[in-house]
């Protein structure tokens, strides 16, 4: 049986021509047996009244209330939601346009899953002349990213009992009233679904947020008291801080305890030119580990093989006293076991599998990366990596198109679309040249593969831990470099393709998290 | 020596050390063990669920097998419409070197008619009557 929706749209003296687009694409929808309604939160332009009048003496399906005084989106926002009967509520601004197909879309998606609570939907921006742009790809629900700025925003659609049931819109939220009951809403259900279709056109008129997030500060500040209450609601300890000049949020988690962090470094003891100068790769890496990290409780593994020069182990020990395990390696090279030999030698409950090509940047690395790890179903984090002339290496895993490193080559001063290199975000993987991984989960999934020995191990767990309902983790706010490829050649071998693609072809061509190319 | 007799400190604490090493010795073998078997338990996961993995990506395989197979039986149709068409502009070239050909033979006639002595005589003969022609015109 098909969903009743009511469209939800408070109106305030709207740009005449914005108003008569957006009533034109309620009228213009597939499904008919809509519900619209619409508030007047007192327009002083006359033009508002009556042409609202003319709706609802013309149209059964048009109901209109008018207020007695102005009093804001978010009084207007719930007089309408008083005024709704259907099973769904659909959230419309009165200067922007549904796609033609927008309800029937939607329709589709919970015919198919009937117990679905929260939908929302790729959008784009349109100009006052009905130009589109800005095309917003949006990933799957992804709950870290929503800490970040309100990416789901339009087009929502929300079941109206839910809506009620935590207490509509609320007022000290104007400006991003929405975000707030987003926000709410997701805490109270996980039956939330993404279609990726464009089925909301989002009017940039002057003073609309969607020209410029810094048009309405008011807006913002909001956005951070709903996320704070957010967080407050959900136990989670940290504060939020603005990523300028994007008008971006950053959750700063503090730590609850300083559990122990092993990091496994497997090494042949290269050396290769670093910033001109001749350099033993994994020296540099356990130096600047020591040298910069302010979280104390680590242990350093180094997995070398059995060539290892025999001063690179000593100077390790000199370099690391005290947090330093050297493990001889005896094996024929395969990446994926040493690391999995190092993660035995450890008994922390969280491991850094980290390359002996980085170095680190960011003195709070571990206790940003540890900070996702609090909540028990992210599996693995990754930082931002850097090449060594400063340009970005990976910025998370993306198979859009293919299988890539994200970002790579780009300038690290880049925001990327919609800020996605200014957030913190779910990914479908890390590269394993710095992943934080959880011990438990990394036994769970039988770590990494040996029958990937040189490449795609990294993406092969990472899709492990997403199989198994976990989250993985980009952060921006945790950095280290990666001379890429310094250590061996970025080759993979044929075996390596054809089993990648074996497990997870299907996956790898539809990376629902970065739809981006 | 009597079992009942007294152990002196030094004797016992000379066994207890050597207890000890052992023991440690024992520790380290059974850790050593263990990890062994961590590294099996990892590889043994690792493999069943990239088996479930393989099975799971199957059905995607099959619809872009059928989904291939689709793709070729239409690629075929065009390739065989597109012979056709080469066959049919094969087919007007042909026409047109055979048109060409005959041009040609007649174009050789026509000259061989105009270099023939009956020709010339005939436009001598016909000259004045030309003149005429074009005056009276």
């Amino acid at each position: 049986m098909r969903p009743q929706f009511s469209i939800i749209t408070p109106v305030f003296n709207p740009p005449h021509e914005a108003f008569e687009q957006c009533i034109k694409s309620v009228y213009a929808q597939k499904i008919t047996d809509w519900q619209w309604c619409l508030v007047d939160d007192k327009s002083t332009d006359s033009y508002v009244a009556k042409r609202l009048k003319e709706l609802q003496v013309l149209d059964s399906r048009i109901i209109v209330y008018f207020r007695s005084e102005n009093g804001g989106i978010v009084d207007a926002s719930n007089d309408a939601l008083s005024l709704a009967t259907g099973e769904f509520v659909v959230l419309l601004d009165n200067d922007d346009e549904l796609h033609t197909d927008a309800l029937a879309e939607v329709a589709s998606r919970i015919e198919l899953d009937p117990e679905i609570d929260y939908i929302y939907t790729d959008e784009d921006k349109i100009t006052v002349d009905g130009k589109h742009y800005d095309e917003f790809k949006k990933p799957k629900w992804s709950p870290e990213r929503l800490l970040a700025h309100n990416y789901c925003s339009h087009l929502s659609v929300i079941r109206r009992e839910l809506v009620n049931a935590v207490g509509r819109f609320r007022r000290g939220f104007e400006g991003s009233q929405d975000y707030d009951l987003i926000l709410r809403i997701v805490e109270k259900t996980s039956r939330i679904a993404h279609i990726p279709k464009v089925l909301y056109h989002w009017r940039s008129v002057p003073g609309s947020v969607s020209i410029a997030a810094d048009e309405k500060p008011y807006a913002f500040i909001s956005a951070t008291k709903a996320i704070s209450e957010h967080l407050s609601r959900k136990n989670i300890d940290a504060e939020v801080e603005e990523v300028t000049p994007y008008a971006l949020s950053r959750v700063k988690r503090r730590l609850k305890q300083s559990p122990k962090i092993g990091i496994v470094i497997p090494t042949c003891g290269t050396t290769k030119s670093l910033f001109g100068v001749d350099t033993c790769l994994v020296l540099n890496t356990v130096e600047s580990i020591e040298r910069k990290t302010n979280y104390k409780n680590f242990e350093i593994i180094v997995v070398a093989d059995a060539h290892t020069p025999a001063n690179v182990l000593s100077e390790l020990q000199r370099i690391s006293p005290t947090n330093l395990k050297i493990v001889n390696y005896e094996k024929e090279f395969n990446f994926s076991d040493k690391c999995n030999v190092g993660v035995v030698n450890s008994d922390a409950p969280f491991i850094v599998l980290l390359n002996d090509d980085t170095e680190v940047i960011s003195e709070d690395w571990l206790e940003v990366m540890l900070g996702y790890m609090q909540e028990p179903d992210v599996a693995a984090v990754g930082p931002m990596l850097l090449l060594e002339d400063g340009r970005i290496q990976s910025a998370g895993h993306s198979h859009t198109p293919y299988p890539h490193n994200f970002y790579n080559g780009r300038s690290i001063n880049e925001l990327g679309e919609l800020g996605i290199l200014k957030v913190a975000r779910e990914c479908t993987g890390v590269t394993g040249a710095c992943m934080m991984v959880r011990r438990n989960a990394y036994f769970e999934v039988g770590g990494l593969s040996k029958s990937f020995p040189l490449s795609f191990n990294d993406v092969d767990l990472s899709f492990k831990f997403l199989d198994r309902g976990y989250r993985i983790i980009w952060t921006p706010f945790a950095r280290l470099f990666h001379f890429e490829t310094a250590t061996r050649p970025n080759v993979s071998t044929p075996q390596e393709v054809e089993l990648i693609t074996n497990r997870w072809g299907n996956r790898i061509y539809n990376d629902e998290y970065c739809r981006i190319e | 020596m009597d079992s009942n007799s007294p152990v002196s400190p030094e004797t016992l604490q000379s066994d207890l050390a050597l207890e000890l090493e052992q023991l440690k010795h024992e520790l380290q073998i059974a850790e050593g063990k263990i990890m062994q078997l961590e590294l099996a338990l990892l590889q043994s996961r690792d493999f069943a669920i990239g088996a479930a993995a393989e099975a799971g990506e199957a059905p995607a395989y099959r619809a872009r097998y059928v989904e291939s197979e689709r793709k070729l039986g239409d690629a075929n149709e065009h390739i065989k419409s597109h012979l056709a068409h080469i066959a049919r502009l094969e087919q007007a070239l042909a026409d047109l070197l055979k048109f060409e050909k005959i041009n040609k033979d007649l174009r050789t006639q026509i000259e061989t008619l105009h270099n023939s002595a009956t020709w010339r005589i005939g436009r001598k003969v016909m000259l004045p009557i030309r003149i005429i022609k074009r005056i009276v015109k």
